[in-house]
């Protein structure tokens, strides 16, 4: 029987602003003394108000709209009322009704992944379980966070990876989080059930995974045991029978998780502490004047250079480094040029950590031109030499001597002295001239690896009429 | 003159003349509550030692010249919903027993800024729930003008201080009545003032779209005073209102009766209204007739009506309010649950008073699934239909006279056993704080017991200045302010 | 709306999901005092609200915002100074799951 995986995926980005949400605390809180960024408004004191952070909310715009959304002119926060000891104030300032941008879409290899919402919360504390108690610190609590929530239209585990991927991209691309799903600053909810034939198995949300290839792993994992439960139970979906399982990446399972207390009723009313918010549309097309160029504009715009799909998704899938890329391209339409450039930048300049402040367009320009004189080695040495220590390339070619050697006598004496030491090898090409690479070996090596290797071949081949 | 019967002015001209000294005189203020109050329990807490020393520091200021503050000297009881840093703050409730604060509350910083005088916390019904501070997690304050019954709640501590001469001026926090409703049933002089106008950060919050903070005083010019200090935008309050204050005292006496038009809302002038309190309002709009102002009849919605949204949205908002009581971060816990869902149950069960968890199981009974739409939204548009139907009626008339209160102070215990009997003792006051606009009480006469009446005054959005004006006319024309009980 | 009463499951349901415990007496009172409170609200079915919008607050204020800067937190110790326990920092409390 035919079966079908459906998948949504609730994720959570942890904005990377300066100070919280609703409070003036510092809002980092990796590997930060416990309890030392807080105040009345994130530890829920009594008496304690909140007040939105604009930043975070203009981030929250600037999201929506790069994921296709509609934005909402008026937008206002709702309470979410639960009991949980992280959750200082025992509600969650969230939004319901009328979140910041709704019907958004990532296409993932021409597949739209239609996005119901994006809107904006604050975080939880953390609390860590030691024995029968729990540690609590408060620091992260009132962080802000964009919730994105998908439809349920992602149809396979791949698809459900490449999809957190691609938000992953465009979040770092607008430079308003990390989204690190390691250090907790991107999470992600994946809901899957399956439709078989006809029939729906029960939804299960899928908790604490904590990276990337966690979200396909649990999905693939939770796609067998659906469809093996399914064959022993036939027990189909229904409005009661939703369950929670969580990740053990250890064990690369999911299990059932114990249901909290009560059913969930959480209260939603709108937050009487805060004013509602109105962007109009003059406000709304500001922000959108400041998204940078997206991956997916970047990729076509480099393909149209000629460079191939795998080179052109390598330099879009950072900001920094298709800037860098572009820097050095500096608006050249030479296809070639950008070649040799994608070349450096995806070879040696791929593995150290660059900045680019440290780029000068000018040197590739300069090493670009006189590439038909330097060896390809030669050439990946002096990018690095070049970028390391701030020196023009072609002077340290010049002195490092690793100009190659265009003097037609000086090569064709050296070639006297190989032939005349290697009588097997041109006897070997006398019967099969695609021998000839050993001589042309031999004669770099002569050359101390100067002679222009287009050159030694000619000049060699000459000689051996 | 006796030193209880000194107002701000007095006492800050008395320090700067060196007439007397701030610690002298918050020494005679601290030996009459140490006389007084065990008769009434107005305060939950006496603050002997900051009053004495916030009094030194002023006195050490003034030796060396310095510029002294509005408030100086001026001994200041403080609602025990305010949350302030030097002093424990109980909300009247148990569940914050020896609770003491972190930080203060915008309103407290600002008034001691002005060189107040601390003298204690004052009783309060626990968070405010409550109508006559019966509602207490600590015990029940007594009306200084009949020890045997209630001096009106919930601020009934800071109102009951202030008659019985323990302090000159007090804080409040008027939600559906808590300011006014105290200062008719004791005397005082107290301002609702427009929701917005002063900070609520820093006071415990009972419900968020209602709560006034404001003042007590013996009279309405030391409340202007009191005010133009509390009032205006704080950063921390996303609803306070950035329009500026205005010069309070300068506006006082522009005042022109010639025109004045004063309205009389008819639904507040019913067979529900005991006799003397309604013959005491209208003979306070008689007094303003006879000097040119037109006292008109108007019509405004049902009071019922505003009563039964109060009484929809307060509650979901005190339900998720009450919330981070849970005993984890502040306040008393339970030890010993099985697990954490037993420990909240405990913990909550244990500590909250049983006014804290009528209105919690009301508020989440609302707000829970399938009723949102018929109560909580549905309150939610009366509430629009309440406050425009004000506005207009406003647009009418100058102010509204209202009594604050159907009755006089009723008999400690007469209405513990029905909240609704208890809830509609603010009918006539709970309009106001549906509709968001400002209110002035003052007191207008006794009804045969002797008992205190009060008037509202009631204007548009931050009229404050107008009412203040009015009501300053009023007691340059009466008396009954300066009645004192006999304590 | 139209229910009059209350019952008693119905209080008990609802103080679990506020996380209150109630004693027997209580649950007795309130189920007998909720009821009343309940039906006073009909009232409002008197007022047409078919074409008003709601008001959620009372001021017409919107865009209330604080610009992205930091601010001074409290220190540690005054953070965790009126928690009734506390480890090296940290605030403690029961686990949630039971052992
Ligand atoms: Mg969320
Ligand atoms: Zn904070």
């Amino acid at each position: 029987m035919q079966i079908t995986p459906i998948i949504g995926l609730e994720v959570h980005v942890e904005l990377k602003t300066k100070s919280k949400m609703f409070c003036g605390c510092d809002a980092s809180h990796f590997h930060v003394e416990p309890n030392t960024h807080t105040c009345p408004v994130c530890l829920g004191l009594p008496g304690a108000l909140p007040v939105p952070n604009i930043t975070a909310c203009e981030w929250c715009i600037k999201l929506g709209l790069a994921l296709g959304c509609t934005i909402n002119e008026e937008t206002f926060f709702e309470r979410k009322n639960y009991f949980y000891p992280d959750l200082p104030k025992g509600y969650q300032i969230t939004q319901l009704q009328k979140p910041f941008a709704v019907n958004g879409k990532i296409a993932i290899d021409g597949h739209d992944i239609r996005i119901n919402r994006a809107h904006l919360e604050e975080d939880t504390g953390k609390s860590q379980h030691v024995g029968d108690t729990t540690l609590l610190d408060f620091n992260r609590s009132g962080v802000p966070l964009v919730e994105i929530v998908s439809e349920p239209n992602i149809v396979s585990p791949e698809e459900a990876k490449k999809y957190l991927g691609k938000i992953q991209q465009i979040v770092r691309y607008l430079g308003i989080s990390d989204a690190d799903i390691e250090k907790g600053s991107m999470r992600c909810e994946p809901t899957v059930n399956l439709q078989i034939g006809d029939s729906f198995t029960p939804l299960v949300e899928i908790k604490n995974i904590a990276s990337l290839t966690g979200v396909l792993d649990a999905i693939q994992y939770e796609v067998d045991r659906q469809s093996k439960q399914f064959e022993t139970d036939h027990i189909e979906k229904n409005a009661t029978n939703k369950t929670t399982r969580g990740w053990d990446a250890d064990k690369s399972v999911t299990f059932l998780q114990r249901e909290k207390e009560g059913s969930a009723d959480y209260r939603y009313f709108p937050e009487p502490d805060i004013p509602p918010i109105v962007f109009s549309p003059d406000q709304i097309d500001a922000i959108r004047a400041t998204l940078p160029e997206m991956p997916e504009a970047k990729i076509a715009k480099y393909k149209a250079l000629n460079l191939s799909d795998y080179d052109a998704n390598l330099l879009a899938e950072d900001l920094t480094f298709s800037s860098i890329f572009e820097k050095i391209l500096s608006n050249s339409t030479n296809s070639e040029f950008a070649k040799f450039i994608a070349n450096l930048l995806l070879g040696p300049l791929k593995t150290i950590g660059i900045d680019i402040g440290k780029i000068n367009p000018l040197y590739f320009k300069n090493l670009y031109d006189k590439k038909a004189d330097l060896s390809s080695s030669a050439i990946k040495q002096l990018v690095l030499e070049s970028y390391q220590t701030g020196a023009n390339p072609l002077l340290l070619a010049q002195k490092q001597n690793l100009f190659q050697v265009s003097d037609t006598g000086a090569i064709e004496t050296m070639a006297k002295k190989v032939l005349a030491d290697n009588p097997k090898a041109v006897a070997d090409y006398k019967k099969n001239p695609q021998s000839i690479g050993f001589l042309i070996g031999q004669l770099m090596k002569a050359s101390g690896g100067s002679a222009n290797p287009k050159l030694a071949k000619e000049i060699l081949e000459k000689l051996l009429k | 003159m006796e030193i209880k019967d000194l107002t701000i002015n007095d006492i800050r001209l008395g320090l700067k003349n060196k007439k007397f000294t701030a610690v002298g005189i918050t020494q005679e203020y601290l030996a009459r509550i140490k006389k007084v109050d065990p008769q009434i329990n107005a305060f939950i807490t006496v603050a002997e030692e900051q009053a004495l020393a916030a009094a030194k520091n002023l006195d050490n200021k003034i030796s060396k010249g310095e510029e002294i503050g509005k408030l100086a000297g001026v001994p200041l009881a403080v609602k025990d919903l305010y949350l302030t840093q030097d002093i424990q703050t109980t909300a009247g409730s148990q569940m914050l027993k020896d609770y003491l604060p972190q930080y203060s509350s915008t309103i407290y910083s600002k008034l001691l800024a002005q060189d107040a005088i601390p003298v204690g916390k004052t009783n309060t019904d626990c968070y405010g729930f409550g109508v006559s501070t019966e509602n207490s997690g600590y015990f029940i304050t007594k009306n200084p003008w009949d020890l045997t019954r209630v001096p009106g709640g919930s601020s009934g501590g800071s109102a009951a201080a202030i008659a019985a001469d323990m302090a000159v001026i007090a804080t409040g926090t008027d939600t559906g009545s808590s300011i006014r409703q105290p200062s008719a049933f004791c005397s005082a002089t107290g301002l609702k003032a427009t929701y917005g106008r002063n900070s609520r950060y820093g006071i415990t919050a009972m419900a968020s779209s209602f709560d006034c903070p404001g003042p007590f005083a013996k009279n309405v010019f030391d409340l202007a005073i009191v005010e133009s200090v509390m009032a205006g935008k704080d950063p921390q309050d996303a609803t306070t209102s950035p329009l500026p204050v205005p010069d309070y005292l300068n506006e006082i006496n522009n005042l022109n009766l010639k025109g004045l038009k004063i309205g009389l809302p008819k639904q507040y002038f019913t067979e529900n209204t005991q006799k003397e309190v309604v013959d005491a309002v209208k003979q306070a709009a008689a007094t303003f007739a006879k000097l040119g102002a037109n006292i008109i009849e108007v019509s405004v919605p049902d009071p019922n009506i505003a009563l039964a949204t109060y009484y929809i949205i307060i509650p979901s908002e005190i339900s998720a309010n009450m919330a981070r009581y849970d005993g984890i971060r502040f306040g008393q816990s339970v030890s010993g649950t099985k697990d954490l869902f037993n420990y909240y149950l405990e913990t909550r069960g244990k500590f909250m008073e049983p006014e804290m968890k009528r209105r919690i199981i009301i508020g989440t009974y609302v707000l829970s699934a399938g009723y949102y739409d018929a109560y909580y939204l549905k309150a939610a548009k009366v509430r629009t239909v309440v406050k425009e139907a004000y506005q207009q009626v406003l647009k009418g008339v100058d102010v509204l006279f209202a009594p604050v209160a159907p009755t006089t102070a009723w008999k400690i215990g007469e209405k513990v056993q029905d909240p609704i009997q208890m809830y509609l003792a603010d009918i006539y006051t709970i309009s106001v704080n549906v509709a968001g606009i400002p209110s002035l009480a003052v007191p207008c006469g006794f009804d045969n017991q002797g008992l205190p009446i009060g008037l509202q005054i009631i204007g548009n959005f931050f009229e404050e200045s107008k009412l203040f004006a009015i009501g300053h006319k009023f007691q340059q024309l009466t008396d009954y302010h300066l009645q004192r009980p006999n304590i | 709306m139209s229910s009059s009463t209350i019952s008693v499951d119905e209080v008990r349901r609802v103080a679990k999901l506020a996380r209150i415990k109630l004693s027997p007496t209580e649950e007795e009172l309130f189920t007998k005092q909720l009821g009343p409170v309940v039906d006073y609200f009909e009232v409002l079915n008197k007022i047409d609200t078919s074409r008003v919008k709601p008001s959620f607050q009372i001021t017409e204020l919107k865009n209330i915002f604080r610009e992205d800067q930091v601010l001074k937190s409290f220190s540690q110790s005054k953070a965790i100074s009126t928690a009734p326990k506390t480890s090296n920092g940290f605030i403690v409390t029961k686990a949630s799951i039971d052992k």
